[in-house]
């Protein structure tokens, strides 16, 4: 069974969504509140096999139970029983990836079943499968919905783990009636022990009362004593719970509970079904959770679907690309987007990127360390009033390797995922998409001025005394590096035709030797850029030391203005 | 009966089995459904009766519901055609008469589409089909179909196909069915006669094989007391019902067209009751009639309609009538109440309750009433269009009648008849009021195997010959 279509109106948080699926595998992402939760509790709700379900108010979007929730998932890959003629062959409509839902199930389609589950201000659910032939709809039996096999699990694993009613080990359980009987020969011999116990004192006091009554008139036939009362010692089958050795399995980890209980509910469901999971990463190591995602996989001829939210970046990378899809949130119209195989290996290398809300996309590492080092010190500067990036679902991210130039067209791709993107980076090569196209697409581009890249705009936009400071933490990298800092003062020096091991980094010297401050701030800059001195997310964050040292006297400068934009966007 | 023949049916791919008028054949398509131990048959008839003869026996052997569904072919096609109208291309999901033909067209279009043909395949593991002497050529293309999907078993007799419409006619057993199917057979037991009159079961028997072959038979060598034949004369079919109708039991004495089957009831004083076709075309026909008439010609409506049914109520009431067709208020010493009911339609004719005091006020001016279930139906669309349901009278007429098309038919102990009226019914006693009329061997057959307990034929000769089949 396989939900390949939903639409939702009125329903918590969503006021509008229709969601075309077309995978075994879904895992939805999303910023909170982008309703993901609500996504997967209103399929649990319209395939329940439960007869009745209490609403209230305040499951109607905005509380306003004048318009009714209407909850409306078409199911394929149904089993025969649901199919056949005099149950529900002749409301059968068609889904196909490239047509989608059509009212007829035509060659080329797959047969599906839309049920539609409504609740209107009287707060009585009906669930009903529809079509457009048959508008008025038919009454769908809350067994026929079993027969489709939704499971959902949720943070109350324990009613899983024992043998109460719908839980799923009742259900793998075949023949129930030798556990009634089992259970009321326990009751008897409990009964029976209390009974026979020699309970003195609790038996002393049965006797007082047994005096004391006949003083007021009350004459026991047998006399009073102690005894386990049948109707409330309720051993009824709630009460057998999983035991490991003598222990109850509710005391094991939840880590352990769940994966229990999701092993136990997957099997539990006639031929494959549909599994919703809520933060599928719950209680569980990142092994436990990249295995569990690897078992829980459908394979190709499964008859199943599993549905899936996750805030977790290891959960992200253990799925395939196209088995994401991100959740947007306007206004209660919910805009649900896939990705695609090309993202492939930015959703393994920057997976904290796809939980974010808004993206900084970086043209390489040096960009990604100095954002982050700005964050920090933004979140002290005094008489800001900034609040962490971490807070505003800001990550900057950058995909190594290719040298920063598919930095552009991941930019594209992201913001045509429905992420608000920025783009930090250099001009100094020609961008491809170029900024213009970035722009069209609704991307904050933020790009250095004069096609310089950011080593070389910050040696421009620094007092010149910054410039030292600049030299001396690249030395400092260059020293982290394995390097010896002549390293660094001869390729400056080679600049200017100095012989390597002549120059000792002084920029003064070379002032006295009368080259120009512009010439060497741009031969500072070319070779920061050339020579790597930067190119790491360390190194970027000490880059990024090195101008907020300096900020104070930037003012009006390429370097704080585009800072300036990026705090402001970040903000909005 | 056996089990061994059922268990055969049972376990055939596509097979045909004919069975003789009274041989069993429900018992036995009920047994087979017992017998199949897993997966649910779609049993189709091709009469609204043939459903409900099937269901009752069904339920009578304890059959669990859950392994069969009995419907006629016709409704069968039609849903699962209406079901899906883009993928069948059916524009009209409520068929009349001749429209009935496109419905088999369509829902064999709509089982050329895979995940439709899944349902069906999914839902049953096999069909029977009864009745398939009643099948129209274009039913048959719909059956051979089905028979590419499940094995498909038919039932019938090529002797009782009497059955026809003008555009779609019926297969021919030899063309369309004995190519495709197995034969496994045919009935052998005369049930319907067994214990109550084994010698006519046998007699009808011999007669089959008669009229199969073309040879002649002779009535006086028929059982005594069991069949009686008399003599043609003009009043023979007459007398033949007067002595009949002192038989305890149900009878029907068949006449060939719908005119002679009134006058006869007519003629009958009372006696019998003239039995109407399930479409009641005369009811129709009367609706349509009152739908369009102006005041004056409602109050003739409603004459003419109880002139129908009631003996001696055209002649009584003559002059009013002509005094209503030349435009002037009749009167009558006789009738006073007839006459003041009728003009009150010309005060209000759109009061239905009026027509219907009127109508009933009529009566007195008849004498005997022949025509018991068509009078019944006449005062009902007056009565049920006192409601909001129907647009007109024509339309309250057509509801009426589909729905006694579903349910059990009311018939009087004693009818007149026709064969195309009472094929698949039993009776007691028969009288065939001219057997010459019936001049073909399967008009014949059907005529002469309604009763069980006597037959009195009526002919020029005791000698019978007939065409072979």
């Amino acid at each position: 069974m396989k939900v390949r279509h939903l639409s939702i109106r009125s329903f918590r948080g969503i006021r509008e969504l229709d969601w075309l699926i077309g995978k075994p595998l879904v895992c939805l992402i999303g910023q909170g509140d982008s309703t993901k939760s609500t996504i997967l509790e209103a399929i649990n709700l319209c395939l329940s096999q439960r007869w009745f379900i209490p609403f209230t108010d305040a499951d109607f979007y905005n509380c306003d139970s004048t318009n009714p929730i209407e909850i409306i998932t078409s199911v394929g890959e149904l089993p025969d029983s649901l199919i056949s003629e005099d149950k529900f062959g002749h409301y059968l409509r068609g889904w196909s990836i490239e047509r989608g839902l059509i009212d007829e199930p035509e060659d080329g389609t797959e047969p599906v079943l839309s049920i539609a589950l409504t609740i209107d201000n009287s707060l009585e659910p009906l669930w009903q499968i529809i079509n457009d032939r048959e508008p008025e709809g038919i009454t769908i039996s809350a067994n026929d919905r079993k027969k489709i096999g939704a499971t959902s699990i949720s943070m109350y694993v324990d009613h899983q783990l024992s043998w109460g009613k719908h839980s799923a080990l009742s259900q793998l359980t075949g023949d129930e009636d030798n556990i009634s009987s089992v259970l009321a020969d326990a009751s008897r011999h409990a009964r029976e022990a209390v009974s026979s116990a020699t309970l003195t004192e609790l038996n002393q006091s049965a006797e007082t009362a047994s005096e004391l009554g006949k003083a007021f008139g009350v004459h026991p036939h047998s006399g009073f004593s102690v005894g386990l009362d049948a109707k409330l010692s309720v051993t009824g089958q709630a009460t057998l719970t999983l035991h490991d050795g003598e222990v109850p399995v509710r005391m094991a980890g939840l880590g352990s509970r769940r994966l229990l209980s999701i092993a136990i509910q997957r099997h539990s469901v006639p031929e494959g079904g549909i599994i919703l999971i809520d933060e599928i990463e719950t209680a569980l190591e990142p092994h436990r959770l990249r295995h569990l995602i690897r078992i829980l996989r459908p394979g190709e001829q499964a008859n199943q679907q599993i549905f899936m939210t996750t805030h977790s970046s290891i959960a992200i990378q253990e799925l395939n690309a196209d088995e994401l899809y991100i959740v947007h949130n306007a206004d209660g119209k919910i805009d649900i987007r896939s990705t695609n195989q090309e993202l492939q290996g930015l959703v393994r290398k920057a997976s904290e990127a796809f939980l974010a809300r808004k993206i900084i996309a970086c043209e390489g590492a040096t960009e990604v360390g100095f954002v982050r080092a700005l964050d920090q010190y933004w979140q002290t500067e005094v008489g800001g009033n900034n609040i962490p990036f971490a807070c505003l679902g800001v990550v900057p991210t950058t995909t190594t390797g290719g040298g920063g130039s598919e930095m552009p067209q991941t930019a594209v791709q992201l913001q045509e995922l429905g992420y608000a993107v920025a783009f930090l980076g250099d001009s100094d090569v020609p961008l491809n998409p170029t900024e213009e196209t970035m722009e069209k697409t609704g991307i904050n581009v933020l790009v250095w001025s004069d096609s310089k890249s950011i080593e070389e705009r910050i040696c421009l936009d620094l007092p010149f005394e910054g410039l030292d400071d600049f030299i001396s933490e690249a030395v400092n990298c260059a020293v982290d590096r394995g390097l010896a800092p002549q390293n660094v003062y001869d390729s400056i020096g080679s600049e200017f035709g100095i012989n390597s091991g002549d120059f000792d980094g002084t920029l003064q010297a070379l002032v006295d030797l009368g080259h120009s401050e512009e010439s060497i701030r741009l031969a500072v800059g070319r070779r920061a850029k050339g020579n790597k001195w930067y190119k790491r997310t360390s190194y970027g964050e000490r880059l990024a030391k090195v101008v907020i040292q300096h900020l104070g006297k930037m003012n009006g400068t390429n370097v704080e203005q585009t800072l300036h934009s990026l705090i402001e966007w970040a903000n909005e | 009966m056996s089990d061994e023949i059922a268990q055969q049916l049972v376990n055939a791919g596509n097979a045909y089995l004919i069975a003789p008028a009274g041989y069993g054949k429900t018992e036995l398509i009920a047994r087979s459904v017992a017998l199949q131990d897993q997966g649910k048959s779609l049993l189709l008839t091709h009469t609204h009766a043939g459903v409900r003869s099937l269901k009752k026996r069904l339920k009578r052997l304890g059959v669990p519901a859950n392994k069969y569904r009995v419907e006629t072919i016709a409704s069968w096609a039609l849903r699962l055609a209406a079901s899906y109208p883009k993928m069948s291309g059916i524009t009209n999901d409520q068929p009349v008469g001749d429209d009935w033909r496109e419905v088999y067209q369509y829902a064999c279009t709509a089982l050329t589409h895979i995940n439709i043909r899944s349902v069906i395949e999914r839902s049953y593991t096999g069909t029977f089909i009864d009745e398939y002497q009643d099948c129209t050529k274009s039913q048959h293309t719909l059956v051979l179909l089905l028979s590419e999907i499940f094995p498909v078993r038919i039932l019938g007799d090529p002797l009782q196909g009497i059955f026809g419409f003008d555009g779609d006619p019926l297969i021919e057993w030899g063309a369309d069915v004995f190519p495709y199917f197995e034969d496994i057979g045919q009935l052998e037991e005369p049930w319907r006669w067994k214990g109550v009159n084994p010698d006519l079961g046998s007699w009808l028997e011999s007669v089959r094989e008669k009229l199969i072959s073309g040879e002649e038979f002779d009535l006086r060598n028929a059982p005594d007391g069991s069949v009686t034949w008399v003599q043609h004369s003009l009043s023979a079919g007459r007398k033949a019902c007067y002595t009949a109708s002192r038989l305890t039991g149900s009878i029907v004495a068949i006449q060939k067209w719908p005119n002679q089957a009134h006058t006869l009831a007519s003629q009958l004083r009372g006696l019998y009751s003239s039995m109407e076709e399930i479409e009641c075309r005369d009811l129709i026909t009367w609706a349509k009639r009152l739908d369009q008439a102006n005041p004056q010609e409602l109050c003739l409506c409603i004459i003419a309609g109880a002139g129908k049914c009631w003996t001696r109520l055209n002649g009584e009431l003559r002059s009013v009538r002509g005094a209503f067709e030349e435009g002037r208020i009749p009167r009558s010493r006789k009738y006073p109440l007839v006459v003041e009911t009728l003009s009150m339609i010309i005060g209000s004719p759109d009061n239905p309750s009026i027509l219907l005091s009127a109508l009933r006020e009529c009566r007195v001016a008849g004498d005997i009433l022949y025509r018991n279930e068509l009078w019944r139906e006449m005062q009902r669309v007056l009565e049920v269009f006192q409601g909001d349901e129907f647009e007109n009278f024509e339309d309250a007429a057509w509801q009426i009648r589909n729905q006694a098309r579903r349910q059990k038919r009311k018939l009087e102990r004693r009818l007149v008849s026709r064969t195309l009226l009472i094929k698949g019914l039993e009776f007691d006693h028969v009288v065939v009021v001219n057997a010459d009329d019936l001049d073909d061997p399967k008009n014949l057959y059907v005529a002469l195997t309604r009763g069980k307990l006597s037959l009195t034929i009526v002919s020029n000769s005791p000698i019978i010959k007939r065409p072979p089949l």
